[in-house]
């Protein structure tokens, strides 16, 4: 029981920086950013390669979560940007990012499973009988800390005030002065680095693959719908929700159907609820 | 043209595209005869989505998982001994069915929620079909017990083909067309007009999904072989490339889109990764650059040229009826 707890609370984690980072987008761009599934891997991929050519871990970390800032970036700059004013070609454009960076991982590193050392993977925490993998702590502590970061920045500073003054109100935020162009660049900068942070504490875990993001991705969009989209709040409390509900349904009903559970999940909420659970900010959803 | 001679003149088009089909199905060798059903079989599940997402607008992510219920369906109650016509309508009628409960469920949701709901319908389907190994012999597939003759098979795909075609053709001219139509212009305005849009959403995607199982009923027959990989949300996403490169709701799109995104990579042979690379660039770009995709593109390019002669000053917007076609 205790157990499946914490394993609930360590995919919650997971499912949480990576819903933020796509609520983020969302928020900002009303994008479904599908494509965040390729930036996770392509940072995870760049965090082996440094690794791989025997740089220590911790630079391999930092050169991974910043590739997954700058390919996010890339893709506000030379995609995201020009549908800005056509959310009906968001989903395209997507899905043809994802198609592109998935398929290019698979080119440069194949399909084959790559594993990821880390200096803490022989660790194996216990306490009262729960017992917790070095990797899936630090996964925790990653996520923890990278989140209670990204609120300090949304909440205090002027910055994080700019991004959420965009998210509530588009054309109010533009009359009001802020630079509409570099909150969208920031939002998906934030995604990234998110992504990245999501890739180097996930891969460990798992091996290594083009698709290694594809069932978080879907879980994460499940949270991204709990917690209401556009919600940073919202997403974080969705995704240790959700993680706890796949926990337990994989341990006491079936392990193989895992993310079916967080389907299962969706469909109650989007039947009670069409526009999801915590729609406060009341964006419509179109 | 008048309507009647227009509508007689696309319907004698689409007879000539099925009898080249049928022409290159018996003609071509192999490899490419293959190559050449793959793209019919893909090019009529994509005239469903057409219907979905050409006409409403709505980013449907499950038509692969309802090309998938029809390959499964019918060739599981052929196992069981039923006759093959009857195995092909359950297996239609059955995805059907199932189209109807996601229907019911995401239909009333909007935009974004729908396409990540259709999303996960997809990936849950595949997650059966790979973990149900008692029924469907999980990840390496299952043979299909061949129901019809080499030659039947090949005459079905070459009449179902323009057949598809020719039922979008009507579909999109028809009140529901109108209705698809005013939802994907304005959702909320055409809610307001009194368009029942969850309702019609719903019945959009119950069409979508018979045309996908009829294409994974022949998908089946002519492969004799089945797995959940030919069924995956990532194919997917290619029907949904296929339509956006060809043009959204435009008549010829599912098969010039099929013919880019399986039938191109499969013919030039460069590898998985380089061709789905370029495929991506390609529709990144085309997304981008020409909204009307493909044929609209094209299009536009000859009506201007036209327009250069007849009337300088025409205007190259295209009118409903023509943006159809």
């Amino acid at each position: 029981m205790g157990q499946v707890l914490v394993n609930g609370v360590f995919l919650g984690s997971l499912f949480a920086v990576v819903a933020v980072g796509l609520t983020l987008v969302y928020g900002v761009m009303e994008v479904p950013n599908f494509a965040h599934a390729g930036i996770i891997v392509l940072a995870a991929y760049a965090t082996f390669e440094m690794s791989e050519r025997g740089a220590p871990f911790v630079v391999a970390a930092i050169v991974g979560v910043a590739a997954g800032g700058v390919v996010s970036v890339a893709t506000e700059l030379f995609a995201y940007r020009w549908v800005r004013n056509n959310p009906a070609a968001a989903p395209a454009v997507a899905l043809g990012l994802l198609l592109v960076m998935q398929n290019t991982a698979l080119r440069a590193w194949g399909g084959e499973g790559k594993a990821l050392d880390t200096p803490y993977q022989g660790v194996l925490v216990r306490f009262g009988g729960v017992s917790l993998s070095g990797v899936k702590l630090a996964l925790i502590i990653f996520a923890a800390v990278s989140l209670v970061g990204l609120g300090l920045v949304l909440a205090r500073t002027s910055l994080g005030r700019a991004v959420r003054a965009v998210a509530q109100d588009r054309e109010a935020a533009a009359m009001l002065g802020i630079p509409i162009q570099q909150q969208y660049t920031l939002a998906f900068l934030i995604a990234g680095l998110l992504a990245g942070v999501s890739a180097v504490a996930y891969a460990p875990t798992f091996q290594i693959t083009p698709y290694m993001a594809d069932e978080v991705l879907l879980s994460a969009f499940v949270v991204v719908v709990v917690g209401g989209l556009g919600s940073v709040g919202g997403a974080v409390v969705g995704g240790l929700v959700l993680g706890v509900v796949e926990s337990f349904g994989a341990y006491y009903i079936s392990a193989a159907y895992q993310s079916a559970f967080g389907f299962v999940a969706l469909v109650v909420i989007l039947v009670a609820r069409p526009g999801g659970l915590l729609g406060t900010n009341a964006r419509r959803v179109a | 043209m008048p309507a009647a001679g227009r509508h007689l003149a696309v319907m004698a088009g689409l007879a000539v595209l099925g009898l080249i089909g049928y022409r290159l199905l018996t003609t071509l060798e192999g490899g490419k005869a293959h190559i050449c059903m793959l793209v019919m079989v893909w090019a009529i599940a994509a005239t469903g989505l057409n219907v979905i997402l050409g006409l409403a607008g709505y980013p449907s992510l499950v038509q692969a998982s309802f090309f998938g219920g029809g390959a499964y369906i019918s060739s599981l109650l052929l196992q069981h001994g039923w006759q093959p016509a009857v195995a092909a309508v359950l297996g239609i009628v059955l995805t059907m069915a199932g189209a109807v409960l996601i229907g019911l469920v995401f239909a009333r949701t909007r935009g974004q929620y729908f396409a990540i709901g259709t999303l996960f319908s997809g990936a849950v389907v595949t997650l059966v079909l790979i973990n149900e190994k008692g029924v469907t012999r999980g990840q390496q597939g299952m043979p299909v017990g061949l129901a019809w003759s080499t030659d039947l098979t090949i005459k079905l795909l070459a009449v179902s083909v323009p057949a598809s075609l020719a039922i979008f053709y009507v579909i999109a001219r028809s009140h529901i067309g109108d209705r698809l139509r005013s939802i994907r212009e304005d959702e909320d305005l055409a809610a307001h007009l009194g368009v029942p849009t969850a309702q019609i959403k719903l019945i959009a995607l119950v069409i979508s999904s018979a045309f996908g199982a009829w294409a994974g009923v022949l998908q089946a027959q002519s492969d004799g072989l089945i797995s959940p990989s030919q069924f995956t949300f990532v194919k997917g996403f290619l029907l949904f490339v296929a339509i956006g490169l060809g043009g959204y709701g435009r008549l010829l799109t599912p098969v010039i889109g099929s013919f880019i995104v399986i039938g191109v990579p499969e013919l030039l042979d460069l590898g998985p990764g380089i061709s789905q690379i370029a495929l991506g660039v390609l529709f990144l770009v085309v997304t981008l650059t020409v909204p009307g995709g493909l044929i609209g593109g094209a299009e536009g390019v000859a009506r201007r040229a036209a327009g250069v002669i007849r009337r300088p000053t025409g205007s190259d917007v295209a009118t409903p009826s023509e943006a159809l076609t």
